[in-house]
């Protein structure tokens, strides 16, 4: 609780500095009563992304390989109509890494760096939908993730950082995926352990017993301003400090996001839209793990979990 | 090559440069005006007691025996004026950049008496030649600073071209290029079907950045702009073509000439286009096409060579601009503000005369280049190219990343999978590209660099004839290189 507290005080001289207002995603049609059986495979490499360039609509499956020496996620950001993958690349990434650089170079503060993100980013950045994706997954690690993609222009995108620092988009980690119109009639898969995200907690129910289990992330809230919630699973181990693999989830700090990674990362969701349910499977071994937000893992957004 | 040879090459090179530092200065005044001494560099002739073809110097054949083409080459420090009003530290091969051309015929024996005068460890890398492992002046064969080293290789049948050579030291190729070393190759064919009367040129397209001072500049270390450079290679503001800055090249009405066009650019990719005018594209990089084909402009990627028909369909008196055209090779976040400019290379003036009567007649088939039988490949390598990786590693000399045998074909399969142009460039074999993104090409090619723009693939096949070694295979974007985008394939 204290933890909490402390984390909830420290983003929140971070959140000050926003100038502007996240369009949070409306919920999109449930997921449930819609599936199919697509299913492909995304390889990540240091710093690339092996993808297919076209994939049908609907309930997707995304087996993501981390073949790499760093550790790497996956978000998928849809691109508001009108604009594109190019203009994703060069008025939304650039600004991110300039204000980055000058977090790590110039030393300039994290509400700073937030008013420079507010004064530079298009207005049209807040009605990318944000539409899952991986947590961080370490090197030689894989992971499946289902989510329900609509057609349109998707960016595939990993922003962990190198040992240099620089952001692994910068680097070549920015792809682009169309996703075409297609009828489909698999259902979402079944999950045996549930996360709900809210402003400000992670609940976290279901069957945390070793073995193979599938898990659900719903995002009923996000917050009103920043960005959203996720879910990053770590497994933690005798000389993990928690506090700072927490401090190490953000990306606004200095050493946030940089490989190496702290702890081992073995399964997550990226930023769902509100309303919306994203699934990946999850190998649980008996151990202590930490189910954390990335952006907000540092105001509470997290919860320890043992498995016996 | 004894001490006397030397002696004596060291005069000619004092000469060179005293002949060069006087022709800037009747050129000096103006940085991107027709440099005068150029325009008295066509077609063959002699200037000086040097033989200049195809607008350059050619290095001095010593040997009176035929079949043998015996040269001299030192790399050395030098200070030469490469812009107007501007003197420059530079490396220059027998104090020219570019260096003297390499003329040879095929069937030719070449020996290059080569030494190092520079302050570091160089090679000569004979970009796109069939030879020796040795010969090849890969990283594996450093000559070190005072030493000399004799490259001597047969020139095979089939391999009539354009060529270049430029030094290949581990981590240090965009540097010593930068400085300056480079230089062209003609390799002949005694039954080349077109007419020796066009006039030829060679066409050495390059950049170059200069600081205030006028020296050649390279970004700090730790600067952003070294960051820049790192991910889109150094490019220069200033482009030459051979040696001069926006020459002027004369051509009559209704005449027909042969432009031999080598991208020495460490980074910079030229979309060439001649206003009004279109190309007939006859060769590529490892000669002649089977099938001409007529274009309105050229890519040239680093390392690529074209040969070119270019038609004086122009009026007399008639001026039209050889131009760099906008070509986006770059990852979005790193494309420079500028790089829509279109860019002026050389001038082509028409001449007064009447259109000459061109008798020229272009043969439909220029010359029959062998199928290599995708049914004989017994392996395909999968090569992934990221931005400063291959298969995601970096270069280790000690590491033989493929391995394969002497004499056995096979097929490559390279895909980029990053956002910008990458070239890759095979050593010691010419390949022919089978297809680009699932699409079969249109004739065959020989080719020693294949271009792939941001996320494209294509396949190559090649045959291991003749020379077992470890062969590099790399991004030809000079900085890539250095930064271990690069990997070894051991044949044996």
């Amino acid at each position: 609780m204290m933890k909490k507290t402390l984390t909830l005080l420290a983003v929140s001289a971070l959140l000050t500095g926003l100038l502007f207002e996240q369009s949070i995603a409306q919920s999109h049609a449930s997921s449930h009563e819609y599936g199919s059986e697509h299913s492909i495979t995304i390889l990540a490499e240091d710093y690339a992304f092996q993808a297919p360039d076209n994939i049908p609509s609907g309930w997707t499956t995304i087996q993501y390989e981390n073949q790499g020496n760093e550790p790497h996620f996956l978000v998928l950001a849809k691109i508001p109509d009108g604009h594109t993958f190019d203009e994703y690349a060069t008025n939304i990434v650039s600004p991110f890494n300039d204000v980055w650089y000058a977090l790590r170079d110039d030393g300039i503060s994290q509400g700073e760096a937030m008013e420079r993100l507010g004064a530079t980013l298009p207005g049209w950045f807040w009605t990318v939908d944000f539409m899952g994706g991986t947590g961080v997954i370490s090197p030689g690690h894989t992971s499946d993730v289902t989510m329900n993609l609509e057609p349109g222009t998707y960016v595939l995108e990993c922003y962990v950082k190198t040992e240099d620092g620089e952001m692994h988009n910068m680097e070549g980690m920015l792809r682009e995926l169309t996703v075409t119109e297609a009828p489909t009639e698999a259902t979402a898969p079944e999950a045996d352990i549930h996360i709900t995200l809210s402003n400000f907690e992670m609940d976290v129910q279901g069957s945390l017993s070793p073995g193979s289990r599938t898990v659900s992330v719903h995002v009923k809230e996000n917050p009103e301003v920043g960005f959203g919630h996720n879910v990053h699973v770590a497994r933690l181990d005798s000389n993990t400090d928690v506090d700072e693999l927490v401090k190490w989830m953000n990306f606004f700090d200095v050493e946030g996001l940089k490989t190496p990674n702290p702890s081992t990362f073995v399964g997550g969701m990226h930023l769902l839209p509100v309303g919306h349910t994203g699934y990946f499977t999850l190998d649980l071994e008996p151990g202590h793990y930490l189910f954390v937000s990335e952006y907000t893992g540092h105001m509470g957004v997290m919860q320890e979990v043992t498995v016996e | 090559m004894d001490d006397l040879s030397y002696s004596s090459s060291t005069k000619a090179c004092s000469v060179l440069i005293m002949l060069l530092s006087l022709t800037w200065l009747i050129g000096s005044g103006n940085l991107m005006g027709n440099q005068q001494w150029g325009n008295s560099l066509t077609e063959s002739s002699e200037k000086n007691g040097e033989r200049i073809v195809a607008r350059h110097p050619v290095l001095e054949n010593l040997s009176s025996e035929s079949g043998i083409v015996e040269v001299e080459l030192t790399a050395s420090k030098e200070r030469l004026s490469l812009v107007p009003g501007f003197e420059t530290d530079v490396y220059a091969y027998n104090g020219r950049i570019p260096g003297p051309m390499l003329e040879a015929s095929e069937g030719d024996s070449v020996i290059v008496h080569f030494k190092n005068d520079l302050p570091e460890e160089t090679t000569v890398h004979w970009h796109g030649m069939h030879l020796p492992f040795v010969m090849d002046g890969s990283p594996f064969h450093p000559v070190g600073p005072g030493e000399t080293f004799t490259y001597s290789f047969r020139i095979h049948p089939g391999t009539a071209g354009t060529y270049w050579y430029h030094p290949h030291p581990h981590h240090r190729t965009a540097w010593q290029v930068g400085k300056g070393l480079y230089g062209g190759i003609i390799i002949r064919d005694p039954e080349d079907p077109l007419p020796d009367t066009l006039t030829e040129y060679l066409l050495i397209l390059s950049d170059n950045r200069f600081d205030k001072k006028g020296e050649v500049e390279f970004a700090e270390p730790g600067s952003r702009q070294e960051r820049i450079d790192d991910m889109n290679g150094r490019e220069g503001d200033v482009l030459f073509v051979n040696d001069e800055i926006m020459p002027e090249l004369s051509i009559r009405s209704g005449e027909v000439q042969r432009w031999r066009i080598v991208n020495a650019s460490g980074a910079r990719i030229y979309r060439l286009g001649l206003e009004g005018h279109t190309f007939t594209h006859i060769g590529s990089d490892g000669g002649l096409f089977e099938n001409p084909e007529e274009v309105d402009e050229i890519v040239l990627a680093n390392g690529e060579r074209a040969e070119l028909l270019v038609h004086g369909t122009g009026d007399p008196g008639r001026e039209v601009i050889l131009q760099a055209l906008p070509y986006d090779r770059y990852m979005p976040m790193w494309r420079p503000s500028d790089w829509n400019e279109t860019l002026d290379l050389l001038t082509l003036q028409y001449t007064g005369d009447p259109p000459a009567d061109s008798n020229f007649e272009l043969p439909e088939t220029l010359r029959k280049i062998p199928e290599i039988n995708i049914e004989d490949a017994t392996e395909t390598r999968i090569m992934r190219m990221t931005n400063g990786k291959i298969n995601s590693k970096t270069m280790d000399m000690n590491r033989v990343d493929e391995t394969a045998e002497l004499g056995a074909t096979e097929i490559w399969d390279i895909r980029n999978l990053v956002g910008m142009d990458h070239p890759f460039h095979l050593h010691g074999f010419q390949f022919q590209v089978i297809d680009r993104n699932g699409n079969p090409v249109s004739q065959r090619k020989w080719k020693d660099t294949v271009n792939l723009p941001g996320f494209e693939s294509a396949r190559f096949i090649v045959r291991y004839d003749n020379y077992p070694g470890k062969w590099m295979f790399h991004c030809h974007i000079l900085d890539h290189e250095d930064q271990g985008m690069m990997g070894v394939l051991e044949v044996k």
